[in-house]
Order: structure tokens, then C-alpha cells, then sequence
């Protein structure tokens, strides 16, 4: 079974995740802080990453920078406020594979892993 | 161009004009003359003459009257009069019109020579004294325009600072606001799939508790925000801090049975002019921080006291909780900032509690070591509306005093 990390804040965002993609098939598992997804990144080994940009203690980018330099390969989506994150040089340059705009339409974020991850 | 003072001798005696020339021209003066009234005024009108030499008797004018004519084209020359006889009268008239001094005939050579000299030290003072004025209303002026433009630029800057604090407040209600309906919206997309279902799923059930769940938690937010755009500055009485103080205590008493308070008020504290709500709203958010700073108990201490220059109070809440690290410290009275766990409060209450301090005038510092508690220092001022409540009053107490005990005798 695949593996999924969502990272996010806040724990109704992290239980929707969790119920949409569980359905899937995938295997979920939450966090909440940018540290923590890097250690559980680093031990668990996950297909995917699934993180929010605004967290406290740590953006989001500088976690995919950390998460990229142990592990160039692993898809890494970010999910975000703001409709016109490709705008922004810095999003585009930190090596993400895509990206969610929220509140999320769950079939969009069904489709996205579905691209990343394969059925 | 020749600096030397000139003089002009106007005299119909060419032996008095001739000899008055020589003297002066030793002197070191520039000298011209003139035989008539007319001819003086003609040597006036087409050059400056520091000073005149006018004799009282001249063929064509009386020497005052030609006084008069000078003084009137060319204010700034010092005029002399020369007289064969001392009379009083037209001593005291040369004197009214205009005229430094006048010397009589005939001429003591010392007398007039230190008279010219007296005349003239006293022109120049005269003329130096008017520029100066005016140079310096001219830089009164430009003065003036510099504090205007200043104060132009200053409206500016807090206009800006104004707007980057709601530009800020606005990003993180965005984000906070967000959060909320990502969970209200993903529930109701899952609902609508579970109610297409045969049987009742659970999700049906798990999707409405969340999303009744979160809608509360953005009212609650709303509701804070409403603190923010609440003037504060309205609805102003005088207010005894230390009764606020004991009601925000017994409102929020049950939920601080793990900690002791110590209270160490200044008795006859003066009243403030303040909108009390807003002080409730201030010190139940100082005491909530302090709870949550003290989860495994403690004590908290809060003092008033008037300030020695009789015109601010100060409120001092002190706990022995876990403190606040010092990168922290400067971002604590910002909006959204919070150091709980996530859902355990927005992080808005100190700087709700930072805007009321200072819609009241006052101010709010912070200090704070980690694991050696935090205290907070308010002041708030005392005003003269305030003042004049508290004169007022004693001025009654006093009153009635000298009723009861029979009025003085």
C-alpha cells in the first residue's frame, strides 16, 4: 500500500485528508508541524508528501528545501491559500510536484495522487 | 565700491560749509553740499547719504521743513540740525520730526564731531537691527514650512504603519479563516457522496459535528475581530481600576483554581477616564495568558500603583509560569501569533489586549525569561478629566464634612 505524510496544522484539515485518501487505499498518516514531517519523512519513507505551506515554527518551503536534500525523488505536493502560487519564482524553483489551492475540492485532490501515485 | 560714510552739508554760508567739510573729510567722511533746500533734496533723491547737515535758515525753504522732506524720501538718512541761536522751540520740533541732534552756531568742533559720530554708530545699529528681523522672519518662514511638511510626512507614516498592521491582521484572518472552511467544504463534498449511499454511513453523522464544528470556530473569530474595529474611545467614565480588576478576577475565577493570585493594589487609586468593557476585555485576556502559562499551577501577581509624576497609573500582571523565549518576545502582541497547539486558540487575545491599551493612551510592555514567569506593565494615564472627577469629589466629601460637624466658625 502506498504511503502518504500530509502535513498541516490544523487537525480537521489533516482528518479530511485522512478519510478521503484512506478511502482511496493509501495509507495516511498525520502531522503537524514542519520538524515532524521532516523526522517521519526521514524514518517512514513515504511515497508522498503532502504539506501546507503556512505552518507555524516553519514555512513550507523551507521544509521541502530540508525534505529535498535527503531525497530528490519523493513527490511533494503543497497546498495553499493563494490561487497564483506558480507566480511566484521561489514556489516554482523549489522542486514541487504540485500543487493544491485550498478549501480543496476532494476530487481534485483524489486526482492529483492518483497522477503522482498511480491507482 | 567706497564704504565711507557719507554726509551731505546742506548751508547757504560757503565759509560754514567749506570749513564743516574739512573737518569731516579729515574724519575719514565721504562729504557733498548743497547751497538750497532744493539742491540737497536732489543730491538725496540720487544718492544715499548716511547722514545730513541741514542749516535751519536756507534761502529757499526752512531748514525743518527740508527736515521733514528727507526724513520722508529717505527715512534711513540721520539728520542734524544747525542753528545760529538755541531755541527751544525749534529745537524740540527738529527733534520731533526726525532729527538726531541739533548743533548750535557757533560750532564747537569736539561736540560735533562727536555728535555725527553718535548719529551715525546709531543709523547703523538701526539698519543692521531691521535686516536681522527680517532674515529671521525668513527663517521663521521656512521654518514653519519645514514642521508643516514634517508633519505631513508623519500623518503618512503611521497612515502606512496603520495599513501594513492591517495588512498583516488580514493575512493571518485569511489563513485562520481558511483552515476552517477547507473542512467545512471537503465534509460537505463527502456528505452529498454518503447521502447518495443506501444506508445510513457514520460520515453522515461525523461530516455534520465538523462542520457545525468549524463554523463556530469562524464566528469565534469573527467575534474577536470585532474587538479590533470596536472604537474603544467611546462610551468614557471614570473607572476604578482595582474594582475592574477584582470583576475580571471573578469572571474568570473558575478557571484558575490551580493558581493563586496575589493582589497588591495602591489604596485611593485615582479613577481613569476609560471605557471599562474594554479594561475587562484587557484583563481577562492577561489572566487567560497567565493560566495557560501556568498549566501545573503558580501564582500571579497584579499590583496597581500611581506613578510618582501623579499622571499615569501602572498595572502590573506577574506570573511564575514558563516564560516566553526571547526570539518570541517581539512578535508576542502581534496578531495570529500563538505559541499553542494548533486549535487551542488563535493567538489573538494579547494583541487585542495591545490595541486597547493603546486606544486608551497608554502602554504595554512585556518581560519575560524562560521557565522565570512573565509580567506584564501597563500604564494608562491619569487624565485631567479624570483629575478634575477625583478633585471634585473630594471637594463635596468635604463639603458635607464641614455640614455635619456644624460649619467652620
Amino acid at each position: 500500500m502506498k504511503k502518504i505524510v500530509v502535513a498541516d496544522d490544523d487537525l480537521n484539515v489533516r482528518l479530511l485528508f485522512n478519510d478521503v485518501l484512506s478511502e482511496e487505499g493509501y495509507e495516511v498518516v498525520g502531522v503537524a508541524s514542519g520538524p515532524e514531517a521532516i523526522r517521519e519523512v526521514e524514518s517512514s519513507s513515504p511515497d508522498l508528501l503532502i504539506l501546507d505551506i503556512k505552518m507555524p515554527e516553519m514555512h513550507g518551503l523551507q521544509v521541502l528545501e530540508k525534505v529535498r536534500e535527503k531525497n530528490e525523488n519523493l513527490p511533494v505536493i503543497i497546498c495553499t491559500a493563494y490561487k497564483h502560487m506558480d507566480d511566484d519564482p521561489a514556489v516554482r524553483e523549489s522542486g514541487v510536484t504540485a500543487y493544491l489551492v485550498k478549501p480543496v475540492d476532494i476530487n481534485v485532490l483524489k486526482d492529483t495522487v492518483k497522477q503522482i501515485l498511480g491507482a | 565700491m567706497d564704504a565711507r560714510p557719507k554726509i551731505l552739508i546742506v548751508d547757504d554760508d560757503e565759509g560754514m560749509r567749506d570749513t564743516l567739510r574739512d573737518i569731516l573729510e579729515e574724519e575719514g567722511y565721504m562729504v557733498a553740499c548743497a547751497s538750497s533746500g532744493k539742491q540737497g533734496l536732489r543730491t538725496i533723491s540720487e544718492e544715499f547719504h548716511n547722514l545730513t547737515l541741514i542749516d535751519i535758515r536756507l534761502p529757499d525753504m526752512s531748514g525743518l521743513h527740508l527736515l521733514e522732506q528727507v526724513k520722508r524720501s529717505s527715512p534711513d538718512t540721520a539728520c542734524m540740525l544747525i542753528t545760529g541761536f538755541a531755541s527751544i522751540e525749534t529745537s524740540v520740533e527738529a527733534l520731533n520730526l526726525g532729527a538726531e541732534a541739533y548743533i548750535v552756531k557757533p560750532l564747537n568742533i569736539e561736540q560735533v564731531k562727536m555728535s555725527i559720530h553718535r548719529a551715525l554708530e546709531r543709523q547703523s545699529l538701526v539698519i543692521e537691527n531691521r535686516r536681522l528681523l527680517e532674515s529671521l522672519k525668513e527663517s521663521n518662514e521656512k521654518l514653519k514650512e519645514e514642521i508643516r511638511k514634517k508633519e505631513v510626512l508623519q500623518t503618512k507614516l503611521i497612515e502606512s504603519e496603520k495599513l501594513s498592521a492591517l495588512g498583516k491582521l488580514v493575512a493571518g484572518m485569511r489563513h485562520e479563516i481558511n483552515n476552517p472552511l477547507c473542512a467545512i467544504m471537503g465534509r460537505t463534498q463527502l456528505l452529498r457522496e454518503a447521502v447518495e449511499r443506501p444506508s445510513p454511513h457514520p460520515r453522515i453523522k461525523d461530516g455534520l459535528d465538523v462542520i457545525e464544528a468549524e463554523g463556530r470556530r469562524i464566528v469565534r473569530i469573527l467575534e474577536y475581530l470585532d474587538l479590533f474595529c470596536t472604537p474603544w474611545t467611546v462610551g468614557l467614565r471614570a473607572v476604578d481600576v482595582n474594582r475592574t480588576i477584582e470583576r475580571a478576577l471573578a469572571w474568570t475565577g473558575n478557571d484558575t483554581p490551580h493558581i493563586e493570585v496575589v493582589k497588591e493594589f495602591e489604596r485611593a487609586l485615582p479613577r481613569i477616564t476609560a471605557n471599562e468593557e474594554g479594561l475587562m476585555n484587557l484583563f481577562n485576556n492577561l489572566i487567560n495568558n497567565a493560566r495557560d502559562a501556568m498549566r501545573n499551577g503558580g501564582t500571579l501577581q497584579i499590583s496597581t500603583r500611581l506613578q510618582p509624576d501623579e499622571r499615569s497609573i501602572a498595572v502590573v500582571f506577574r506570573d511564575t509560569g514558563e516564560g516566553i523565549p526571547r526570539e518570541n518576545l517581539e512578535h508576542v502582541f502581534e496578531p495570529f501569533f500563538t505559541t499553542r497547539d494548533p486549535g487551542k486558540g488563535i493567538g489573538l487575545g494579547l494583541s487585542i489586549a495591545y490595541h486597547i491599551v493603546k486606544e486608551h493612551g497608554g502602554e504595554m510592555v512585556i518581560a519575560s525569561e524562560e521557565d522565570n514567569g512573565t509580567a506584564f506593565t501597563i500604564t494608562l494615564p491619569v487624565t485631567r478629566e479624570s483629575r478634575t472627577y477625583e478633585a471634585q469629589s473630594i471637594h463635596k466629601k468635604g463639603e458635607t464634612d464641614e455640614e455635619n460637624s456644624g460649619g467652620r466658625r
